[in-house]
């Protein structure tokens, strides 16, 4: 939970929300208002906050924070 | 009290590098005229724009004088007061009171410990009053600036009108401190750099391209006498600049945008499709390109109201082959962009650095003759009660021209079309060079987008 709620704290930084609106639907460009430079840097974002290194091609096709904290689940 | 001094950020050290290699700071200066077409009280906007320049530290920003070495520190002056200059162009021309301006934006801001902005209230022609902001490049990029003149009319609105305060603006301070803190990360810094020797080394040296076609690099090539030679040289002795603005239209525009939207690429990228397009074009169908992309790099809100200077460039290199469709080719530059984007809080003085270092192009050549900035953010008065005033802004070139051709995409502040702005080197490149491009690049990205499975190779043919 922890470490959900980190992750929504970083969202929240980029979009101007309060974390605790954000749900798992809500899409980062379409809902969240995300372009490609935000996305990229928020996801370098949280290699350094959680430590991990992303695969590219695969965070790529995360759309939704849902999607996003599933994958970020199995690193 | 003692200063808290600070070094620059890399955004900053951008910009201060062309001040360390050409002696002038005037090359780091940007200025604009912003106004409305209807009456203003100066009075109230005097004290606006005092208030502002409280709101937001970032214009309170001053200069060590350079050490030994040349460089400088920062630091935030507590209070700055002085005065708001006003005057009144509204008896010339529209013309002369552009180059009034245009004159003004040629003066320095060359001692240390002084502050490095100028605001001058200004009644212009045809009924439009407003503000003529001077400021140097390290305290605001044109993102920061266009924040800090729509806050300052939303000051105005709140006293003037009784509309909402506005929210304050995040403090550059405290952003430069993370700036710098990130920075410090040897971790990232050590992914950072391992990808950028990647990305520079995978497809072997960039080759240099232009508009005027492979003679550029041929008589680089004879001038070094080195007919493997895939750098060009850069114009140094003259650097006055040319501006050329073309203006399409908003059907257009929205055109653009909506192909955009619908494919879920981004502008910046269809405009630097079209770009290399052209380059290819002229260049024989030359398929490995190179441009430079400035990117604003802004993605947190504390980032986007924090001012400063956040402009980093990266090279843009693709290699597309004429069978590739415009469609797929999009996707290419797309791709490229967003895995530099991933990695572009690294210092891109030191990317030219590595790049340098790996293939030794002799001193004063470029591989890149067109940069890219697309700003997607117009002065644009939100605040309803200045719903449907005519806004005029107008950017005034500081004169000194650091790139071959540098394009900056604005959208209107007026009716929603896009302003391309060009600014070329006087000295090798002419205003008809600058029509001919801009009238190519549309063709390019109209045609694409109607036939998006259009290879380029056939693309380029119908031009």
């Amino acid at each position: 939970m922890e470490k959900e709620k980190q992750f929504l704290e970083i969202v929240a930084k980029y979009c101007d929300k309060p974390a605790d609106e954000l749900t798992h639907e809500m899409r980062f460009r379409e809902d969240l208002g995300f372009n490609s430079l935000a996305f990229m840097t928020f996801l370098g974002d949280i290699e350094d906050t959680f430590d991990i290194e992303l695969e590219e091609e695969e965070a790529l096709k995360i759309t939704t924070i849902g999607e996003a904290l599933d994958y970020l689940n199995t690193l | 009290m003692t200063k808290k001094l600070y070094p620059l950020n890399v955004g900053q050290m951008l910009q201060y590098l062309p001040i360390k290699e050409t002696g002038t700071q005037r090359c780091c200066n940007i200025s604009i005229f912003s106004g409305l077409q209807t009456e203003i009280k100066f009075g109230l906007l005097k004290q606006c724009i005092e208030e502002e320049i409280k709101r937001a530290d970032c214009l309170r920003l001053r200069f060590t004088a350079p050490d030994k070495d040349g460089n400088v520190m920062q630091y935030i002056a507590p209070n700055d007061p002085r005065d708001i200059p006003f005057i009144d162009l509204s008896g010339k021309s529209m013309e002369e009171a552009d180059a009034f301006l245009q004159q003004k934006t040629f003066e320095e801001f060359n001692d240390p410990d002084i502050p490095m902005v100028e605001f001058t209230m200004v009644k212009m022609p045809e009924g439009y009053n407003g503000m003529y902001v001077h400021i140097d490049h390290r305290l605001t990029d044109s993102s920061g600036l266009i924040v800090m003149i729509n806050d300052i009319m939303e000051l105005y609105c709140h006293y003037r009108f009784g509309s909402r305060y506005p929210d304050p603006l995040t403090s550059f301070e405290e952003v430069l401190q993370t700036d710098l803190e990130k920075a410090g990360n040897e971790k990232r810094r050590a992914k950072d750099e391992k990808f950028w020797r990647d990305y520079l080394t995978e497809n072997g040296e960039p080759i240099y391209s232009d508009i005027k076609g492979p003679k550029i690099l041929q008589e680089s090539r004879k001038r070094h006498k080195d007919k493997s030679l895939r750098a060009a040289d850069v114009e140094l002795k003259d650097r006055s600049v040319g501006v050329a603005d073309f203006h399409l239209e908003p059907g257009p525009t929205q055109g653009l945008l909506d192909f955009c939207a619908t494919q879920g690429v981004s502008m910046t990228n269809l405009i630097l499709l079209a770009m290399r397009t052209y380059l290819s074009k002229c260049n024989g169908g030359q398929e490995d390109i190179t441009l430079r992309n400035f990117v604003s790099r802004r993605s947190t809100h504390a980032e986007w109201t924090c001012g400063g200077s956040r402009v980093l460039s990266f090279p843009c290199r693709t290699i597309i082959t004429p069978d590739t469709e415009f469609l797929d080719a999009l996707y290419e530059v797309q791709n490229i962009q967003n895995r530099v984007y991933m990695h572009c809080n690294f210092d891109p003085v030191e990317v030219d650095r590595m790049l340098k270092e790996i293939y030794g192009a002799p001193d004063n050549t470029e591989y890149i003759s067109m940069s890219l900035t697309y700003q997607p953010m117009p002065v644009r008065m939100q605040n309803e009660h200045l719903k449907g005033i005519n806004v005029r802004s107008v950017w005034y070139p500081n004169g000194a021209a650091t790139k071959r051709i540098y394009l900056t995409v604005t959208h209107s502040s007026n009716d929603g079309g896009m302003i391309f702005d060009y600014h070329y080197q006087k000295a090798v490149l002419s205003y008809e060079d600058m029509q001919t491009l801009y009238y190519y690049m549309m063709k390019i990205m109209f045609r694409g987008i109607e036939e998006p499975d259009l290879t380029i190779g056939e693309l380029i043919n119908t031009l």
